[in-house]
């Protein structure tokens, strides 16, 4: 009987990409997890992950190949790394490295991520996006990410106005 | 089938030709709930430009401020009521004031004039109390009653808490607020004095404050319950009260004696009831401590003395029948006049006050956590401003600031730095152009930072309210 560790599992996206992984890599995703628990017999057919395409499969499937083997949170430690979680935005430069991509995939990603329940991955993300806001004007923010200001003249004047104590300072 | 003509592929395509002005956000297209994730990464600053963005944004960036909330201490803001129970409205406005209140503190020392209203007291009075959040401001008036007033709304408007039947009292509270309790709360202790009566005077009292919530749970009110009526033993005049948990101080005299006593309020059922007693020379001044332990102001200096320490008594029936303790002072300083005493602020396992001695304005920093260890690095006098005399008057201390009078006869706010001596004064605020004070230096003062809001008492019954959070920008000309 072969060990847990080098079980081979079947994955299948959206676009009908097909992935082969090791059942440790995989669970990763405690999406993943939970549906391999649940199974008790052998199945050959692939999962089907219908939110995933493949290309973002491939990139996730490099995240979690790199942090094989690292503790999962559990639910208990949850809370208390949720209060230092939230204070940083510093990545690992391992890290910084894979989640530098264009804005399409880093999106993709971040989805997956929240789809298959991977949660340092979802941090790498959301860390990304903010690390890209910080610091820039609300024009600034708009053009980096095609927002378009939906703004009464009225209303932005408003917020312009309750902004106003804050402006540089 | 083939992988390029996947949709996924084919969005990625799209999105490197890109810039066409229609072409849609992907960051806006992500769920609320990872958009908020994302919010949460990012300082008030940043939020506060986010929310210029668009209306989709300007929505979720308010649920920053619960995440914020969340993660701090819910004493960082004093919020009323549990996170949950406050709007995200109602958040985003306290944060932001908070925040604002130090940089509004800023701009008045640039020479910005802080928003101001007019209250006033139908009855003299000369005891304010600010409570933390700045929303509730408390008086003690001569006829023995405790007023409040909202200072959240526009209207300041006076509301009865405790009603008073007396006249011309002297009438002094103390406040112990309930940090445990997930909504407001806190006792009251009230002490009421006549001095055209003879002996015995008014019983003290203490009593529980509540916030009353309307149906949406935003409290709207404050109610009070007395829970204990008592006499001081041996009567006299009550100079002092100190009010923590179940343990009460009152320092009182009777002809030259000052004698301060600790009582278990909660047990007192009869008179002759058990109390601890301290009688050094002129203890005029008595803080309760976390830990058991009182701190003392008298003749000689500071003291901090477990309360375990203290003789425990019964029945006096003369202030001649008293022992004097003489305690050996851990800090000497000029004795601090009767009112000059700050209120005290806590702080990671200490106790901050300030008051004028020596002609000058020292912050006294007292940690609790170790009253025993040696020699008696315990109590900590720093100086913080040189005064020309010692003002009998009121200080008041919230955070790294404290509202004093000065010796220009101006009130002003300092922002000081309370180890080691090392006193930076950032910058202070003279009040006197903005407030028409009255430069008698024993009228009231009170502040708080949480709010930016400072209340001034005036002549009869007059009071103004400064609030220095969201000021604007002065228009250079």
């Amino acid at each position: 009987m072969a060990a847990p560790a080098t079980q081979q599992i079947k994955i299948r996206c959206n676009d009908e990409k097909e992935f082969t992984v090791d059942r440790d890599v995989l669970e990763r995703s405690v999406l993943i997890k939970n549906m391999l628990e649940d199974v008790t017999e052998q199945q050959d057919a692939p999962i089907p992950l219908p939110n995933v395409s493949g290309p973002v499969m491939a990139k996730v499937l490099e995240y979690c190949t790199h942090h094989r083997g690292e503790p999962l949170p559990s639910a208990d430690t949850e809370q208390s790394q949720d209060e230092t979680r939230k204070r940083t935005t510093d990545i690992s430069e391992w890290d910084q490295k894979f989640i530098t991509v264009d804005q399409e995939m880093l999106f993709e990603i971040i989805l997956a991520a929240n789809y298959l329940d991977i949660k340092s991955l979802l941090d790498v993300g959301c860390k990304t996006v903010a690390n890209m806001i910080k610091g820039k004007t609300p024009e600034e923010i708009r053009k980096l990410f095609n927002i378009v200001n939906d703004f009464t003249p009225e209303e932005e004047a408003q917020i312009k106005k309750e902004n106003e104590w804050a402006e540089d300072r | 089938m083939p992988a390029v003509l996947s949709p996924s592929k084919s969005r990625t395509h799209r999105s490197q030709i890109t810039v066409k002005p229609h072409k849609e956000s992907r960051l806006l297209l992500l769920p609320a709930e990872l958009l908020s994730d994302i919010l949460k990464f990012l300082s008030w600053r940043d939020v506060m430009r986010v929310r210029l963005t668009c209306t989709h944004l300007r929505k979720l960036s308010k649920t920053a401020w619960r995440s914020i909330a969340c993660r701090e201490s819910r004493h960082t803001w004093w919020l009323e009521q549990p996170v949950d129970a406050h709007s995200e409205d109602e958040l985003e406005f306290l944060y932001l004031r908070r925040q604002s209140a130090e940089i509004g503190y800023t701009m008045m020392a640039n020479g910005a004039a802080p928003r101001q209203r007019t209250g006033f007291i139908p009855n003299l009075s000369n005891c304010f109390r600010l409570l933390p959040g700045g929303r509730w401001l408390l008086t003690a008036t001569d006829t023995g009653s405790v007023l409040y007033f909202d200072l959240d709304i526009p209207e300041v408007i006076a509301k009865v808490l405790i009603a008073g039947k007396s006249s011309r009292c002297a009438t002094f509270i103390t406040l112990d607020l309930d940090t445990t309790s997930p909504t407001l709360m806190f006792n009251l202790a009230l002490s009421k004095q006549n001095a055209y009566t003879t002996m015995p005077q008014e019983p003290l009292e203490v009593w529980q404050v509540n916030i009353v919530t309307e149906k949406t749970g935003r409290g709207i009110n404050l109610q009070a319950v007395c829970l204990k009526s008592f006499f001081v033993e041996p009567p006299g005049w009550v100079h002092s009260l100190s009010l923590l948990g179940g343990s009460l101080a009152y320092s009182h005299a009777g002809s030259d004696q000052l004698v301060t006593a600790v009582v278990s309020w909660t047990s007192i059922e009869a008179p002759n009831y058990s109390k601890r007693i301290f009688f050094p020379a002129h203890a005029e001044c008595t803080h309760l401590l976390p830990g058991d332990l009182l701190l003392s102001l008298c003749e000689d200096g500071a003291c901090v003395l477990p309360l375990s320490s203290l003789p425990e008594v019964k029945a006096i029936h003369s202030f001649d029948d008293i022992e004097r303790i003489v305690a050996a002072p851990i800090a000497a300083f000029g004795y601090p006049m009767h009112h000059a005493v700050s209120n005290s602020t806590f702080h990671e396992g200490s106790a901050r006050l300030v008051m004028y001695s020596d002609e000058a304005l020292r912050g006294l920093v007292v940690e609790y956590n170790n009253p025993e260890s040696k020699p008696n690095p315990g109590i900590q006098v720093v100086k913080l401003a040189d005064v020309s005399e010692d003002f009998d008057s009121q200080i008041s201390v919230s955070e790294d600031f404290i509202l004093a009078w000065d010796e220009n006869g101006g009130l002003v706010l300092r922002h000081v730095a309370w180890s080691d001596n090392q006193i930076v004064r950032i910058a202070s605020v003279c009040l006197d152009q903005s407030v028409p004070f009255c430069s008698l230096a024993e009228y009231a003062c009170v502040l708080d930072m949480t709010s930016g809001r400072i209340v001034v008492q005036q002549l009869a019954g007059k009071f103004t309210v400064l609030d220095f959070a969201f000021l604007e920008l002065q228009k250079v000309s």
